[in-house]
């Protein structure tokens, strides 16, 4: 029973990071169409923000956090108006092209600023821990889940209750039309960037406390997150929720006591199997896009 | 093609001399020492890629700095040229390796991975001076294996007796029975992991329990959980995965001995774990170049390094430091800068004088010159004390 | 208050439109006709952006750019499709809110840090996008997603919409197509009603009893070009329309 417990908290823990990075994934795409691979790259830049704003600038940690959130959606206005606006009229490919060479560019800029070694980052709650039903549960593992679901919420919001979010779900449908309707393109794009790369910094800010943060730390729960929008039908915001949950527990729960040694590869082999038989994605339940 | 074509006929024509001194009488008067001694490092210093770091040139400039206060090599100055080569780039090791030969070295050094020699293993053969690789020693780069070169000699210790001796230890000191296997789900978790379980038969024993994670995996609570119940657990991971298992452990209330790969070590420098996990933490290493060592030499290394660079050594400093070292007695022994003579002296000489990570430096038919493994213990402030040295038997050729 | 001179669509070497020169005063309801393929709708989709053209356009005095739909919209041109472009996802109301003119406090910063002033402007916004709604009578499915409208409702929906935009020239291309008489008539009543609250309108239509009840002035485009402007009676008068009407050759004078 506490062996469960333990597993399915830790699924919910990292599910719910995926979910941050995929709706940040998603927020993009929806309101410009641009599958953004650098968005693992972000993550990691978020995270080495906060690295930085709490020991260089000696900020507590809580407000060392948001500052670094803070930054982070500058850097996204910055890669929209340097990466993305010169390229709108551009066909998807090259604008898909553009973003994994921003993620090189990010990478190299990340090399340069803070070295090649592994960097750790202070969490809130250090490593304490509770016990529920006999298991062990790391207190930052709560932390997370809490602070993800707070921010899934707060997107939901945005998107269901705001003009901003109005003129996102607009686009998403329609861009032609939209333009044609007096949404203003330009300002949800600039948003929308500002906004992806802010969720990219929080789900960094959220795990790194966990393990240390390195070069490559965003990009393996960027493909990750991934295929846990693919599952959830690359659509609507519930869907990738639920699908990043599916994959979370699916790793911890398979790998804790199906195939241990596998459990790495398994989000890798949900993708494929959702593209193949259901591209649609299996939790499509509803119609809504957003 | 051209360099490719005038490199090919340069080393034919130095094998030609070669065969002349040694033909000659007694080898070492044609070729007597006589102008400076050049080495070469094949090493990046920070900066030069994303994953450059400074330990090598400065342990290398230290033995240096010390040879040349010293009075040099066989009387001569020393002077050591630098070729970055990137550990995490294979692909771009053979040119680099012969841009260190374009410096027409007496004695290359370096070359931070196995799997960087193991690419410019074709260039080795042909360039015809001998290299002292500082990477790990992996199996196929040994003398006689397919990476390996008659002009290739291999610093540390033998990798697989890294997991012998952890295997020794857990049995031998700590008395285990029940060990449990962990690591990381790529080459350098499951070839471990492999020679571990190999270890273990010896003893008539088999692995409590065998997880592998994700070599960026944040949580680990299967493996941790699988664990429950081992007297001690090998673990052959990377830094970041390891940090947070030896967490995790700490976090479901188990101490259980744990006994990592230098991937312990580094992953205490850079602070990824620290204080209660590091209870029980034991490390397995070719070298501990700090004041923890039993070494009188490695501490004396230690206090030199920390004067002039302000920072503890890594075994990766400590490594270049010694390969300065071994090439300086290879080179007085052979009396000579005559490749050949001095690839001949490889195989014969021991260096005792100065060496930090090894009680003396000796090539076996493998072309492996250390046999030494230490076994580390962490304190909870992060420090290490070496608590027990074994030392390998020596090897043949690989057939 | 639109002055549309010479634009020219050309699609490959087919000049769609060519040479169009058309003006229409504010508070004008202006009829465009034509047989089939005359260019009435590549005339209106130039004007609002769509297709690339050449020519010049003002509105209200003021130039606006060819070939950029957010121009045309930003310069006061709006746009109601034959085939109705609603968004069906998206409630009646949120559908109309899109083209709200209050354009501020829309982005991020309404959606967080400046929430109560973007609730205040967001309220204005409803009031204003349910008054277009009462107009077309849609008031009582406000909150209902667009999809569950029927063909001819969608249509309102979207001329709501293009009201709720304040717009200083509505195009409307063919918005009687596909509705019965009483339909027409009702629609006919509700445009003259917009017409009479002092937006200016350019029709396109194919039925003719419905134009000539509605304009003050009708337009006669035949294969891209204007062949007879005036009132309709006399337009319909005109030998040259009477020919296109009636396909007869226009060389029979000779």
């Amino acid at each position: 029973m506490d062996k469960f417990v333990a597993l399915t908290a830790s699924g919910i823990a990292y599910g719910a990071v995926l979910a941050v990075v995929a709706l940040g994934f998603l927020v993009l795409y929806k309101a410009t169409g641009v599958v953004n691979f650098a968005h693992g790259d972000l993550v990691t830049l978020g995270a080495y923000l906060a690295v930085w704003t709490t020991t260089s600038l000696g900020l507590p940690t809580v407000p060392g956090y948001l500052a670094a959130i803070a930054l982070m959606g500058l850097v996204g206005v910055a890669i929209e108006r340097v990466a993305y606006a010169p390229l709108r009229s551009r066909p998807p490919m090259v604008v898909v092209i553009a973003t994994l060479a921003a993620a090189i560019v990010i990478r190299g800029i990340i090399a340069v600023w803070q070295g090649s070694e592994p960097k750790t980052l202070a969490g809130p709650v250090g490593n304490r821990v509770v016990h529920i039903a006999g298991a062990a549960i790391a207190e930052q593992r709560l932390l997370i889940t809490g602070v993800a679901a707070v921010a899934v919420l707060a997107l939901l919001f945005v998107f269901q209750r705001t003009p901003y979010g109005r003129q996102v779900r607009a686009l998403a449908a329609d861009p032609e039309m939209a333009r044609l309707t007096g949404v203003r393109t330009r300002l949800v794009a600039m948003g929308a960037f500002a906004l992806s790369a802010m969720l990219a910094a929080l789900a960094g800010i959220l795990i790194a406390p966990l393990g240390a943060v390195d070069l490559n730390f965003g990009f393996g729960l960027m493909v990750t997150a991934f295929a846990a929008a693919v599952l959830g039908g690359f659509g609507s915001l519930g869907g990738v929720v639920l699908g990043a949950l599916v994959i979370g527990l699916i790793q911890q729960l398979f790998g804790g006591y199906v195939l241990p040694d596998y459990a790495a590869t398994f989000p890798a082999i949900v993708l494929f199997l959702v593209i193949a038989v259901r591209p649609e994605g299996l939790l499509n339940l509803t119609r809504s896009r957003l | 093609m051209r360099t490719y074509r005038t490199l090919l006929a340069g080393s034919v024509a130095l094998m030609a001399v070669a065969a002349c001194g040694s033909g000659g009488a007694g080898g070492s008067s044609s070729h007597a020492i006589s102008g400076p001694i050049k080495l070469v490092g094949l090493w990046e210093v920070k900066g030069e890629s994303p994953a450059a770091i400074d330990d090598y040139q400065n342990g290398a400039a230290l033995a240096i700095e010390q040879i040349t206060a010293a009075g040099g090599i066989a009387g001569k100055p020393v002077t050591l040229d630098r070729v970055p080569l990137s550990p995490s780039d294979p692909q771009k090791a053979t040119s680099q390796f012969l841009q260190g030969v374009d410096k027409k070295p007496t004695m290359i050094l370096g070359i931070p991975a196995a799997t960087s020699v193991l690419a410019a293993k074709t260039q080795i053969d042909r360039a015809g001076i001998p290299l002292l690789a500082t990477s790990s020693t992996t199996t196929p780069i040994r003398f006689g294996g397919p990476g390996g070169s008659k002009w290739l000699w291999l610093l540390q210790s033998y990798d697989g007796y890294k997991d012998q001796a952890a295997v020794k230890y857990a049995t031998e000191t700590l008395k285990a029975s029940k060990i449990g296997l962990t690591g990381t789900s790529e080459s350098y978790g499951t070839t471990n992991i492999a020679d571990l379980t190999t270890a273990l038969q010896a003893k008539s024993l088999k692995p409590f329990a065998v997880s592998k994670y994700a070599p960026n995996a944040t949580d680990v609570t299967p493996t941790v959980l699988a664990m429950k119940g081992a007297d001690a657990v090998i673990t052959f991971a990377y830094p970041v995965p390891l940090a947070v298992q030896l967490r995790q452990f700490t976090q479901n209330g188990l101490n259980i001995p744990t006994i990592g790969s230098s991937s312990t070590n580094i992953a205490v420098q850079y602070k990824m774990v620290s204080g209660d996990p590091l209870k029980n933490v034991y490390s397995v290493v070719s070298c501990d170049p700090t004041q923890g060592s039993q070494r009188q030499l490695a501490k004396d290394f230690g206090t030199a390094y920390q004067q002039k660079y302000g920072t503890v050594p890594t075994d990766l400093a400590a490594d270049a430091y010694d390969a300065v070292w071994v090439a300086k007695a290879a080179i007085e022994k052979a009396g000579s800068t005559d490749p050949a003579a001095i690839n001949k002296a490889m195989a014969e000489v021991t260096v005792t004088d100065k060496v930090v990570c090894s009680d003396g430096y000796h090539a076996d038919g493998a072309h492996v010159l250390s046999h030494d493994v230490s076994v580390d213990k962490f304190a909870t402030a992060g420090t290490t004390q070496e608590i027990q040295k074994y030392t390998f038997p020596v090897q043949d050729a690989v057939k | 208050m639109l002055k549309a001179e010479q634009i020219t669509v050309t699609f490959g070497g087919v000049r769609a439109v060519s040479d169009v020169s058309l003006a229409v005063p504010a508070g004008e309801l202006l009829g465009l006709v034509g047989p089939n393929g005359s260019g009435k709708t590549t005339f209106l989709n130039a004007v609002c952006g769509i297709v690339p053209a050449r020519g010049s356009l003002t509105v209200a005095d003021r130039p606006v750019r060819l070939g950029r739909p957010n121009a045309a919209c930003r310069a006061g041109i709006a746009r109601v499709f034959q085939a109705p472009q609603t968004y069906g996802e998206l409630s009646c109301l949120d559908n109309v809110l899109l083209s709200t003119s209050d354009r501020r406090l829309l982005g991020l910063t309404g959606a967080w840090p400046a929430r109560p002033a973007m609730w205040k402007r967001e309220r204005a916004r409803w009031a204003f996008a349910m008054s277009a709604l009462e107009t077309v009578g849609l008031e009582s499915c406000a909150l209902e997603p667009a999809s569950l409208l029927s063909y001819g409702q969608q249509r309102l929906l979207e001329l709501a919409r293009a009201l709720a935009g304040s717009p200083s020239i509505l195009l409307l291309d063919e918005p009687s197509a596909g509705l019965n008489d009483a339909e027409t008539a009702a629609l006919a009543a509700l445009l003259g009603a917009v017409r009479a609250a002092g937006n200016t309108l350019v029709v396109v239509d194919h039925k003719i009893d419905f134009l000539d009840a509605l304009c003050d002035r009708l337009v006669v485009l035949e294969l891209g070009r204007v062949i007879a402007s005036g009132p309709p009676d006399q337009v319909w008068r005109d030998d040259r329309v009477i020919s296109a009407y009636l396909g007869v050759a226009s060389d029979a004078e000779h």
